[in-house]
């Protein structure tokens, strides 16, 4: 069983127009996100209050709004959790004192809506200060990943290689972004934390081409560049499209069977993952076979 | 050439995995009940071998506390937080909660992990309390009467938002949490007017009746006069020491009391204090004693020795809580009592007045009661706090987690059950597409998710929801290492080489792409755990360590099997 045993795709030779159309996503995504000024940021970075309460049987949404709006929290988001309505998720975002909130609304809740069985399953409050702190510490985090990844694969391979690759990552990231300002999704700290893994992942494909490329250029050195890029990609297609799918099999497993918690967390995976294997040919591949076209160029006239 | 060396390592890691994994399958095949109490019971040292659930798997609390330490002075700053931390374990410990975490971070904060939790609110209580125990003098009532005289006089044409305060002295409507306190530019008032005003409020004053240890004391509702009485308006009544304020009107007070005018005629070695408690009005509605005390205390909590919970003499159904002070302690309360009798000292708590009661006598054993209308939770809370010490400066809750049981259960089952099929599918698709290889394979990844479990158990890290996702995760990509492998392999068996030699080959070849894509994928994991908190720095942790079991398992285990067959004989066709 074997797929992909002689691909010979010429992935190459459309580059320039399949980037082009790359580009347009992520404009859309940049435009939704200067649109809304911002992001859609959990109460992780927006500080604030957020309740998860069960019920025995299904309350009518509209109820339990009356019960936290009678509490003071008139601006609260109040929606059904998980598909479910017996699950209700209630936010407060940008409160001064969360923790008080929380006292407030677990009172409030328990007390009037007590015929239905109230349990708490999770209560999450983050101050002001603590949720931009988080916010600064997701960015740095960000930042910080960038560096070592760039500075490993300079190391390591070439530095055009690493440029060629940041700068898919740089894609994949603002593709998820994009993505979730698009839909209005929220970003937490699980946000954040799939944001890196699709990182990890985007990286560790275009690295195992980029190696290829590395060990194609000691023994074929005499063919073109771009026809060197072509061949280094179709010889790991195989084992691209292997990881890949149990890869996905396993995010798929996660989003039907797990929680509606870590289905987010899966679902901003699976994305990231289809990105960054595109990525890694449409993006980082065509950088680096461009910069050496323009570099023979210029060394032509020279 | 077979290096020896190999089989050691893979057997002596085979041997610890499991080894270390004992604690961890006796713990949980426990049932519930017994596992509760043993993990009360510190001596079974087998628990804490056992691999931690995170808080998000078995429910707790994750709370994050702030010292603000703006008002200490420079040496007090240094050890203050140490002392909160000291403070904190002291009532958790009362608190008996199983493995608490408690730890600092940074140089203001302290995090407090409490799994398996079953009263939160009970916690956050507990720990956000300053727990301030000061004993002061309550002013007399002349000093009162003085006070709000002059309060009348300097709060006079102040505006409060959306209402203002005329002659029928009508209260400012409900949303008095946000109204603010405005100067009107009024001219002032004239004199004579404000002198027959006091005169009024004289004999209205002068007609309560002066307290005498043991007599009875009534209430004795002040009229409503006239405009020229924006403070007193809202007092209902004198009685016991203290003024009686309608709840509603609680917000208002407050504000007309923070006003610079206020605070100019307050006198400078007086405060006004709350009761803690809301009492039942005689005519119904709610209200609340205010109180006017010497604002430098005369004791502290800091001479407390002991405080325990009794039953309350005069009502005894209910709990109060008695203290116990130490020697210095007691010097200083004998006195106090015994210049004071007749006077009410305020017992005061985080700023609000727990009681006031008549000195009858001086009290010379240094023991006292608090009273008060305690649950007997509230009860014993409130003797644990006080026996812990009060914390330096306050603190405030910046950052909470809290995941109730039901939740944690369903979690684990969910991500138990994503868990058992994703590796089912894997191991299906690997024997599928490289047959028998894909069988060892599969088996060095089952071992791989063994070894790093054992990791976690081993260094006391916590399994947290995202952790599983991310053990999910690594799986899926240690998966990855042995497809590189496979694929060379199969491409060096293309070129027509012996089995031995593609092998070989095959594992040689894809070293440095495993190497160099797991390492980048590291740098990742690094960055998280360092940046990440709580749930997070689980997923780091776990990403991690798989990373790095998976490289052992996919590189080195798989390669010491093939080595071990074909040792044995030429194999001629590789089932790959």
């Amino acid at each position: 069983m074997r797929w992909f045993k002689n691909a010979h795709y010429d992935f190459m030779s459309k580059r320039r127009l399949v980037m082009l159309i790359s580009v347009v996503p992520i404009v859309i995504g940049v435009a939704s996100i200067a649109l809304h000024g911002g992001f859609n940021t959990s109460i992780d970075f927006a500080g604030g209050t957020l309740v998860e309460v069960g019920f025995e049987e299904p309350v009518p949404i509209n109820e339990v709004r009356a019960v936290v709006e009678r509490a003071g929290f008139a601006g609260a988001e109040v929606t059904n959790f998980g598909g479910s309505q017996k699950e209700v998720l209630i936010q407060v975002k940008h409160i001064g004192d969360a923790a008080g909130t929380a006292r407030k609304l677990e009172a409030a809740l328990t007390e009037q809506l007590a015929a239905h069985k109230v349990d708490l399953r999770r209560v999450e409050t983050v101050g002001p200060k603590v949720g931009s702190e988080l916010k600064m510490a997701a960015f740095w985090a960000v930042i910080y990943s960038l560096l070592g990844i760039v500075a490993y694969v300079s190391w390591r391979f070439q530095f055009r290689m690493a440029i060629a690759a940041i700068i898919a990552l740089v894609h994949d990231t603002f593709f998820t972004l994009g993505f979730f300002s698009i839909t209005n999704r929220e970003i937490s700290l699980a946000v954040v934390a799939a944001i890196l893994t699709i990182i990890g992942y985007s990286l560790n494909d275009t690295i195992v081409v980029f190696d290829r490329v590395r060990e194609n250029l000691q023994t074929r050195r005499r063919e073109g560049f771009m026809s060197l890029v072509n061949a280094s990609i179709n010889q790991t297609l195989s084992r691209t499209i292997v990881t890949g799918l149990t890869t996905i099999f396993s995010i798929v497993v996660l989003i039907i069977v797990a929680g509606p918690v870590i289905r987010d967390f899966a679902i901003t995976l699976l994305i990231g993952m289809v990105v960054g294997t595109y990525s890694t040919v449409y993006i980082a591949s065509v950088i680096i076979v461009e910069w050496d076209l323009w570099r023979n160029k210029h060394r032509q006239r020279a | 050439m077979v290096k020896k060396w190999r089989y050691f390592v893979i057997i002596a890691v085979m041997v610890w995995t499991v080894w270390a994994l004992i604690p961890t399958v006796r713990y949980y095949r426990l049932p519930v009940e017994k596992r509760v109490a043993l993990a009360a019971d510190k001596e079974a040292k087998f628990v804490d071998k056992a691999l931690k659930l995170g808080l998000d798997l078995q429910g707790g609390m994750h709370l994050v506390l702030e010292l603000d330490d703006s008002q200490l002075s420079d040496n007090a700053k240094q050890d203050a937080l140490d002392r909160v931390l000291k403070i904190v374990r002291n009532r958790v410990d009362q608190f008996g909660v199983a493995e608490p975490n408690i730890q600092k971070q940074g140089d203001k904060r302290i995090i407090v992990q409490l799994p398996g939790l079953q009263d939160p609110g009970r916690a956050k209580n507990l720990l956000g309390q300053t727990a301030l125990l000061e004993f002061r003098l309550v002013r007399e009532t002349e000093e009162m009467r003085l006070a709000i005289q002059d309060l009348d006089r300097v709060l006079q044409g102040v505006q409060l938002r959306g209402a203002v305060v005329d002659t029928t002295g009508i209260a400012p409507e409900a949303p008095a949490d946000t109204t603010a306190v405005s100067q009107a530019a009024k001219p002032a008032q004239t004199s004579a007017k404000a002198d027959t005003t006091g005169a009024t409020q004289a004999t209205a004053f002068d007609s309560l009746m002066t307290e005498l240890p043991g007599s009875k004391e009534i209430e004795v509702p002040l009229k409503e006069i006239a405009k020229d009485r924006p403070f007193s308006s809202y007092l209902v009544s004198l009685y016991g020491g203290a003024a009686v304020v309608n709840e509603e009107d609680r917000r208002a007070v407050d504000l007309l009391l923070t006003t610079p005018q206020a605070q100019r005629v307050i006198p400078r070695q007086s405060e006004f204090l709350w009761d803690a408690e809301s009492r039942p009005l005689e005519d119904g509605g709610v209200g609340r004693l205010l109180y006017l005390v010497e604002k430098k205390a005369t004791l502290t909590g800091n001479t407390l020795v002991n405080a325990t919970t009794n039953p309350n003499p005069d009502d005894p159904s209910s709990l109060d809580v008695s203290f116990e002070l130490n020697r210095e302690g007691g010097l200083i309360f004998s006195r106090f009592t015994g210049e004071n009798i007749g006077r009410r000292i305020a017992i005061v708590l985080d700023r609000n007045i727990r009681s006031a009661p008549v000195v009858q006598s001086k009290i010379p054993g240094g023991q006292g009661r608090i009273t008060g209308r305690f649950t007997d939770e509230e009860a014993g809370d409130l003797a644990i706090v006080l026996r812990a010490g009060a914390f330096p400066a306050p603190v405030s809750v910046v950052e909470e987690r809290t995941v109730g049981p039901s939740l944690g259960r369903d979690s684990i089952r969910a991500s138990g059950r994503a868990a058992a099929i994703s590796i089912v599918i894997v191991i299906a698709f690997m024997a599928f597409y490289y047959h028998l290889s894909g069988f060892l394979a599969s088996a060095a990844m089952v071992f791989h998710v063994l070894i790093t479990l054992a990791l976690l158990a081993s260094l006391r890290a916590a399994l947290t929801l995202p952790g599983i996702a991310g053990l999910i995760l690594t799986f899926g990509m240690s998966v990855d290492a042995n497809v590189l492998v496979f694929e060379r392999i199969r491409e060096e068996l293309a070129k027509a080489k012996t089995v031995r030699s593609a092998i070989d080959a095959g594992y040689h070849r894809a070293f440095t792409t495993i190497l160099d894509s797991n390492l980048t994928a590291l740098i990742t994991a690094l960055v998280l755990y360092q940046f990440g908190t709580g749930p997070i720095k689980g997923f780091a942790t776990t990403l991690g360590l798989g990373l790095a079991t998976s490289m052992f398992t996919a590189v080195l285990c798989t390669h010491v099997v093939y080595n071990m067959i074909t040792a044995r004989r030429a194999i001629r066709k590789l089932s790959i």
